[in-house]
């Protein structure tokens, strides 16, 4: 059970990368750039702690050589007191060396070290958080939980007509996403559709995925549509853009879950003369149609919250009421009272429209019977025989 | 064959047709029911009814007059209706049908959407439109690789290493607390039922507070303006974003786990933190990986927008250059297009790594 | 060792799983419990270590009374208490030597397996479990890579592993092969006479049952209705503990259509039962028909 080897060479390597990183820190790249320096820096630590720690261990195993040879002659003598004697000791396998498992597993460590020192993080200011959190929290729980007054009401109702606009913002845009994403999703089903249009499709909805929907948003439907409030069309732009950067991900998973479905009906279908057309509407739809109405619906929840941020941007919605310099976020001093209640209505709206999509989801997809899970405790499980059928006799 | 299809008649006989059962039809009453929804809900579009354009009907020698985006959503609904009716929908069906309208109408005019697309081609054709779109398409690469931010010595790609940055530190952190509270918030390996329901309570909490809103909360909690706080306030939000997805992914999974070994492990004597190690971990390990190189893609996209609102990184250079965007597209253009190529590079490297592992 | 009095488990769902068991168990015998599905056959054998906590009565095992209640004491009486399960209930993604380190999680502090970093002592009793096994050459596997027999085996090595004074066998060969069940099993009969072990083993087979156990305990609707020695266990008893109905009519109106279903269910049983009753079987079911 020897793995010096495998410490030596762990060493070796975190010696070289710390060296490595310390000589970067010369080259004009990390002169002109401090982020840049501070990363490298952060490797230096980062190795240069491992290898110290790996050294410390290294020299300790070396000294328990003697105490570890001592056990396996014991092992090998069969001295245990009342244990089994094994008398086919080199049947045991040598341990495989997790090398590069554990490489990894360093390499995390020391590039989590080396973005923590690239990023600055001034982390004193963590010090002073709580005594705010603990002071905002009460004003905002004040603000929730008061008699509204004049202003209190305001807040609540821009806070509600902000989060509805982003409910609908959120809608127009799954809608929009639902209505190309069916075709593309057969297009790009393996099972349904010729090398010739799957690659092509493939790889127009990677292409889709891979771009951010904040860069649909800037670069083609604000100046397409407009920014601003819902008036001047920012709404619009981020529901088109929410809507566009939904198609790749609806997609992709309708192209699964039409790929997962049972090939019998379409063997049938298809034995039976039905023309392409024909077997998509009668023995691919009706299978996939709940799980693409669910997935439409859980896209609608995760379009909610991404619609905040293109509110920040000037898109509409729930994200231009709170982000400065108009929003709640930009005045000085903090308007706590608003926050909360800006904050409450998020939270409740998000959480109400996510329990009546689940609602929905699961309806579609189990049917009316709400199917009770039996979840069996560990203690007491359910009787592991079978249903009582005994008892009813 | 043909003998055999050429004896068929094309009507059925009275005998036969009385043996068929009858297609089943809906009822009248929920169909009823339905269509006073539909009114309720035209009454309601009328109620928030912002544009002035409106339909007569000459009636005789009244004039009736009726507000024409809602009459065209009530004429939607009921047109929706008759078509349920014929096809023999269930009235749960025609119920889903109906709102799905109602809310499309409703989120329509929320946001203007006629209005909006009536004016864009007004909008390509005059304003600057056409030339922000062209800007966009020949973006300054010059300028992300050799220019400073405005007024600083920080090169541009500087703040592209603080995105990558905040946005691995967040995936380390926030994904090892997702899993620890995926652990408590699963019924199968946590304490007991009541801790396993306020966590997932809590946690729903954490998830509907958009990322933004997370931004903003902490950049206000620590104490700093919004603008130039640094990446702490970014790396927290996304952390807490990140919490929120790898709890509730990661707990679903931790049900679907097989209970043999957690039993096993029980009857064997190990405590909960050994049961959830030896048993639970494992098991889960796989969707655990998966789901923080998933996290990981998504914090670079949270990351790069995140600087919008006013944290570090490349998102509040972009809003920087949105804010002077009279002095050209260019720059914008070429921001957009690296954040694409970083997306897709991060997209890549993420799905080698999945091939490798799992 | 283990002593049953008056012990009653009824599930949360009403459903009575054990009546008034009163059974004592020796120490060293190796015990068949037989019987239909849902006659309380598990249900016996996960009352001992708590699994299913029992609801009246006294359940001893050694000196210490089971307490479902108190989750220590419980942990405490698992560590010398065995358990095999038909499915193994192998994590499948970890090696096969960290699968039967399970069994010694009783004996290790808790942040030792949190970070699985295991003492010598540890890996060295779950090596000699693995060499008692005779698996030792795959400890390094994934234990999803091996085959039925030899995950069975596994998971006998990791109960071997808690040095248990009482090994419980849920079935443990229900979803083997005949050749491979009956090499696991003499393993175990093997191993349990070596290390003098209590073992309590579900059966399915009858024939297995009455090759390698001791003493044959037959159940129905959750009572004992047989318990002897196997040699007293004659086809009368065994017709007695199935309840095989000695014709048609005698089925319809004692057990309702249920014990009909129960006989299609367990056909195994019947054929392992010899070809006479097999036979007798299928005649009724034809004159049924």
């Amino acid at each position: 059970m020897s793995h010096g080897y495998k410490v030596a060479a762990a060493l070796v390597g975190s010696v070289l990368l710390a060296a490595g990183g310390f000589l970067v820190t010369y080259s004009p790249a990390a002169e002109s750039s401090d982020v840049f320096s501070r990363m490298m820096w952060g490797t230096v630590i980062g190795a240069g702690a491992l290898a110290a720690a790996l050294a410390i261990y290294g020299l300790a195993y070396l000294g328990t050589r003697k105490q570890r040879a001592a056990e396996r002659q014991r092992i090998v003598a069969g001295h245990k007191p009342g244990g089994y004697t094994p008398d086919r000791l080199d049947m045991r396998p040598i341990r495989p060396a997790k090398f590069w498992y554990n490489m990894a597993l360093i390499l995390i460590g020391v590039v989590f070290v080396s973005s923590a020192a690239g990023t600055g993080m001034t982390l004193s200011a963590l010090l002073e958080m709580p005594a705010r959190v603990w002071d905002s929290s009460l004003q905002m729980i004040g603000g929730v939980a008061q008699v509204p007054d004049e202003d209190a009401r305001g807040d609540w109702s821009s806070a509600f007509d902000a989060m509805l606009e982003s409910v609908a913002i959120a809608w127009i845009g799954t809608l929009v996403g639902a209505i190309f994403s069916l075709p593309c999703g057969i297009l790009a089903a393996r099972n349904l559709t010729p090398l010739g249009t799957y690659i092509p499709m493939r790889f127009l909805l990677s292409v889709i995925r891979a771009v951010p929907e904040i860069v649909f948003a800037v670069a083609i439907f604000i100046p397409l549509l407009g920014v601003g409030p819902a008036e001047r069309g920012g709404a619009m732009a981020g529901a088109f853009a929410l809507g566009i950067s939904s198609i790749g991900t609806l997609s992709k998973l309708i192209s699964e879950s039409i790929e997962g479905v049972d090939q019998g009906p379409l063997e049938a279908s298809r034995a039976s003369g039905a023309s392409h057309v024909q077997m998509i509407r009668w023995a691919v739809l009706p299978q996939v149609l709940p799980e693409v109405l669910a997935i439409w619906l859980y896209r609608f929840e995760v379009n909610i919250r991404a619609s905040a941020i293109l509110g920040a941007l000037g898109a509409g919605g729930i994200g231009r009421l709170i982000s400065p310099p108009n929003g709640l976020f930009g005045q000085r001093p903090y308007d706590w009272e608003a926050i909360g209640i800006t904050l409450f209505v998020i939270i409740a709206i998000t959480m109400v429209v996510d329990q009546v999509s689940g609602f929905v989801r699961h309806r579609v997809i189990h049917g009316k019977t709400v199917r009770r899970r039996s979840r069996r405790r560990p203690e007491a499980s359910a009787p592991p025989e079978g249903p009582p059928k005994a008892v009813a006799v | 064959m043909s003998t055999a299809v050429s004896r068929r008649s094309t009507a059925p006989t009275p005998a036969q047709e009385r043996n068929r059962p009858k297609p089943p039809t809906p009822q009248i009453p929920p169909y009823l029911g339905l269509a006073v929804l539909a009114v309720a809900a035209f009454y309601f579009f009328f109620w928030t009814w912002e544009g002035n354009a409106v339909l007569f009907f000459p009636l005789g020698d009244t004039l009736l007059w009726v507000p024409r985006d809602p009459m065209i959503g009530l004429i939607l609904m009921l047109v929706a209706l008759l078509v349920c009716w014929k096809l023999r929908v269930s009235p749960m069906g025609a119920f889903g049908g109906l709102a799905i309208i109602a809310i499309t109408y409703w989120a329509g005019s929320n946001i203007h959407f006629v209005d909006r697309i009536t004016e864009v081609p007004r909008r390509l054709t005059g304003g600057n439109t056409r030339d922000q779109l062209v800007g966009y398409f020949n973006p300054d690469w010059t300028y992300l690789l050799f220019h400073n931010v405005a007024g600083t010595s920080r090169p541009i790609w500087g703040e592209w290493l603080i995105t990558l940055c905040m946005a691995v530190v967040a995936t380390i952190i926030g994904c090892f607390i997702g899993l620890l509270l995926a652990m408590l918030a699963s019924p199968v390996s946590s304490l007991n039922r009541g801790t396993s329901q306020t966590v997932k309570a809590i946690n729903s909490v954490v998830r509907s507070i958009p990322d933004v809103g997370w931004a903003l909360l902490f950049a206000a909690f620590l104490g700093g303006t919004a603008y130039g706080l640094g990446a702490l306030a970014a790396v927290l939000a996304l952390i807490m974003f990140n919490i929120g997805i790898v709890a509730k992914l990661l707990s679903e999974s931790i049900d679907a786990v097989q209970p043999g070994p957690l039993e096993a492990a029980d009857a064997a004597g190990a405590n909960l933190i050994q049961r959830d190690r030896v048993a639970v971990l494992p098991a889960v390990m796989p969707s655990f990986i998966s789901y923080s190189l998933y996290v990981f893609e998504l914090n670079i996209r949270a990351s790069a927008a995140l600087g919008v609102v006013g944290v570090a990184g490349i998102g509040g250079e972009l809003s920087r250059q949105i804010g002077r965007m009279s002095q050209g597209y260019e720059n914008v253009g070429a921001i957009l297009w690296a954040l694409v190529l970083v997306v897709l590079m991060v997209d890549l490297l993420s799905l080698w790594i999945r091939r490798r592992l799992l | 060792m283990i002593k049953f009095e008056n012990v009653d488990v009824v599930y949360p769902n009403g459903f009575r799983g054990l009546n008034d068991i009163n059974l004592e168990i020796h120490q060293g015998e190796f015990v068949a419990i037989i019987g239909l599905s849902g006659a309380g056959k598990s249900t016996l054998i996960r009352a001992v270590n708590g699994l299913v906590p029992y609801t009246n009565g006294t359940l001893t095992v050694g000196d210490t009374v089971v307490d479902p209640r108190n989750k220590s004491k419980l942990r405490k009486l698992r560590s010398k208490v065995g358990m095999i399960f038909q499915q193994f209930n192998n994590v499948g993604r970890i090696s096969v030597l960290n699968n039967v380190l399970i069994g010694r999680s009783a004996f290790t502090p808790t942040w030792r397996s949190l970070i699985g970093w295991y003492g010598s002592h540890d890996r060295e009793v779950a090596f000699q479990s693995l060499e008692r096994v005779g698996i030792v050459e795959k400890s390094y596997n994934r234990a999803a890579a091996l085959s039925g027999g030899q995950q069975q085996r596994v998971a006998i090595a990791r109960v071997l592993a808690q040095d248990p004074e009482v090994i419980l066998a849920d079935e443990p060969v229900a979803s083997l092969d005949p050749p491979t069940a009956r090499k696991v099993l003499g393993d175990l009969r093997t191993i349990q006479r070596d290390l003098g072990i209590t073992c309590v083993v579900n059966m399915h087979h009858l024939d297995l049952a009455r090759d390698y156990a001791d003493r044959i305990i037959g159940m129905r609707n959750g009572e004992v209705v047989f318990d002897g020695a196997t040699q007293d266990a004659t086809e009368d008893v065994i017709a007695d503990v199935y309840q095989r109905p000695r014709s048609a009519d005698d089925a319809t109106q004692v057990q309702g259509g249920a014990g009909l279903r129960e006989d299609a269910e367990n056909a195994t049983e019947a054929d392992l039962n010899g070809p006479v009753t097999g036979s007798g079987n299928d005649s009724e079911r034809k004159d049924i028909a």
